[in-house]
């Protein structure tokens, strides 16, 4: 397993410990994430995952009374010893929320927003670029005919796959998925999922589920997570079919969570 | 298989719950009945207040018709009345206010909920509301005892010697520098109207789902951009509604106003002259009205100040309403 881990290491996370205020949301986490393959972090409610996944783009940084120790390396760079400028970090970590979060502007100006604060397009390139983005979150064909419409008038879904394709339109390196296809149907769940393996091909993704299958279907990697401690991390398929700690097992057989 | 029995137990439930008799049962005719007439007061308030406005207009009405509205003069000697002095300046005072208030209410707000330390928050908020809570009476003395002399002998001197010589716009700012005036009124209503739109954009912006903020800042955006372009939009509704209050407050305020004003029917292009406004020449005209059609005609300008208002939240609602519309689409 650790030649594994040093191969293509996108992120490296060391003795992390984590707290709102008094609260320890994480307990010395030690885990990587790779560059092109999917990692999926499953656990109960309250394991911390999200917590974890809100650390890599220092998005917590938002909550009041907290406080991270340990190393967080980006390309072998602490993003925890960060001091001023987060906004290149979010460039370089993308993040897309359980809740679809259109910004309240026209589809086109939701993916074009973002890209203004980054580079001084031409008209025609900016078009180019949002067209990109949205067929890289395979949206295109849907609202190419209704592009300076409201982002909010979307389905669920497309709002989502909009996120997405927000994310996607600054060319990050890591995307983070916090339950991406919670609050979508079926079809919608697919698609997205469908997505996430054609994305797996140019970003570091990580992925917050609690929808075991679906981790089982995107991730090559799993990593279970237990109130505030990474229990076990492995291979996706070696997880499912043996996994070595009984908590996971209890877990992924659905004993309790 | 067992989903299907946990769904059967379910159903088992609900209908034990609705066999129940409810405790309710005989009281929603009474609370229908109660609620209803709670409506109706209000509606019934109004409808009263309009029509005996009215009929209390009607002299001055009859008497001066539709020049009541484009007449400038207000001469209680010779009775003649006209409503331009008042309702003019009452559109322009809350003009100010909305104009030098919103801005700095949203930046309150803004900071309040974006950027000061948590800590902070709490002691930030408390006092934009008391200042909501200061009686109007007080910055009446506090405009005329330190405000006006402030601005007649710094600011306004200044703004004579700058702006004023400047053509066009130079002609809003001559004359002598008196202190009070509109300009000092619209001032005074902007401190007033700040915390009543500053409350509410705190509480509206505070609503706010969490994960879009998170989004908006996952991108990279600054607080500023974060604010612009994700929160004031998302928030739109209720801001308006709370612009929309402020306004109403700044159109109706009638003590601090009058204290400031100038209480003076003369109708000048600078705003740093004497003026007055609907609430200012009610409240300071109303004992000393003699006769029947002076009465009438401050009535009448009541009913003014009336419709304005009503226009106002006319348009509010429609604003909100092509809101809906726009995100409906």
């Amino acid at each position: 397993m650790n030649a594994e881990v040093t191969n293509n290491t996108k992120i490296e996370v060391k003795n992390l410990d984590f707290y709102y205020g008094d609260a320890r949301a994480l307990k010395d986490v030690s885990i990587s994430f790779k560059d092109r393959m999917v990692t999926a972090l499953i656990g109960p409610s309250g394991c911390g995952k999200s917590t974890l996944l809100r650390t890599l783009n220092r998005i917590c940084d938002l909550y009041p009374g907290h406080r991270a120790t340990g190393q967080i390396l980006l390309e072998g760079e602490n993003i925890l010893d960060y001091s001023g400028d987060l906004t290149s970090l979010r460039a370089k970590v993308g993040m897309v929320f359980q809740k679809p979060t259109p910004f309240p502007m026209s589809i086109y100006e939701n993916i074009a927003f973002p890209l203004r604060m980054y580079t001084k397009l031409l008209q025609a390139e900016m078009d180019e670029e949002v067209e990109r983005a949205l067929r890289g979150a395979a949206l295109w064909d849907e609202v190419k005919d209704k592009l300076h419409r409201s982002g909010l008038g979307l389905s669920g879904g497309q709002q989502q796959r909009l996120c997405i394709a927000r994310a996607i339109a600054i060319r990050p390196e890591v995307l983070l998925l916090d339950e991406p296809a919670s609050a979508l149907d079926p079809i919608s769940t697919a698609q997205v999922e469908e997505l996430i393996w054609e994305l797996r091909r140019d970003y570091c993704i990580v992925i917050v589920t609690h929808n075991m299958q679906q981790a089982a279907r995107v991730s090559d990697f799993v990593g279970f997570m237990y109130v505030g401690e990474l229990v076990e991390y492995d291979a996706t398929a070696t997880m499912f079919s043996s996994p070595k700690e009984r908590r996971t097992q209890d877990y992924i057989t659905g004993r309790f969570g | 298989m067992a989903q299907q029995n946990g769904l059967s137990s379910i159903d088992d439930t609900a209908s034990g719950y609705l066999s129940r008799k409810p405790s309710g049962v005989g009281l929603e005719k009474p609370f229908h009945m109660l609620t209803a007439a709670a409506a109706l007061t209000v509606v019934g308030a109004l409808i009263a207040l309009l029509i005996i406005l009215a009929i209390d207009a009607a002299p001055a009405i009859r008497q001066f018709g539709f020049s009541f509205l484009v007449s400038s003069a207000w001469n209680p000697v010779t009775e003649m009345f006209g409503a331009v002095p008042a309702t003019v300046g009452t559109l322009i005072t809350a003009g100010i206010a909305m104009l030098v208030g919103t801005p700095i209410a949203f930046g309150v707000a803004i900071f309040i909920n974006e950027i000061c330390p948590h800590k902070l928050r709490d002691p930030l908020s408390i006092a934009v509301e008391l200042l909501a809570a200061v009686p109007s009476i007080i910055y009446g003395m506090w405009g005329l005892f330190v405000l006006a002399p402030f601005l007649g002998t710094t600011i306004y001197p200044f703004l004579i010697d700058t702006i004023g010589q400047v053509p066009v716009i130079g002609a809003l700012f001559q004359g002598p520098p008196y202190g009070i005036g509109m300009l000092t009124a619209g001032l005074i209503l902007a401190i007033m109207v700040l915390p009543f739109i500053a409350s509410v954009s705190i509480r509206v912006l505070s609503g706010v789902p969490a994960v879009l903020r998170e989004a908006a800042y996952g991108i990279g955006s600054t607080p500023w951009e974060v604010a612009r372009y994700v929160l004031l939009p998302h928030c739109r509704k209720g801001l308006i509604g709370g612009v929309m209050l402020g306004l109403g407050r700044a159109l109706g305020e009638t003590m601090a106003v009058t204290f400031v004003i100038g209480n003076s029917h003369k109708i000048a292009a600078s705003l740093l002259q004497p003026g007055t406004t609907i609430s200012a020449t009610l409240a300071n005209e109303f004992t000393e009205a003699t006769g029947d059609i002076y009465l009438s005609s401050l009535v009448a300008l009541g009913l003014i100040l009336f419709v304005i208002t009503f226009i106002v939240l006319l348009f509010a609602q429609m604003m909100l309403s092509q809101a809906n519309r726009k995100e409906a689409k």
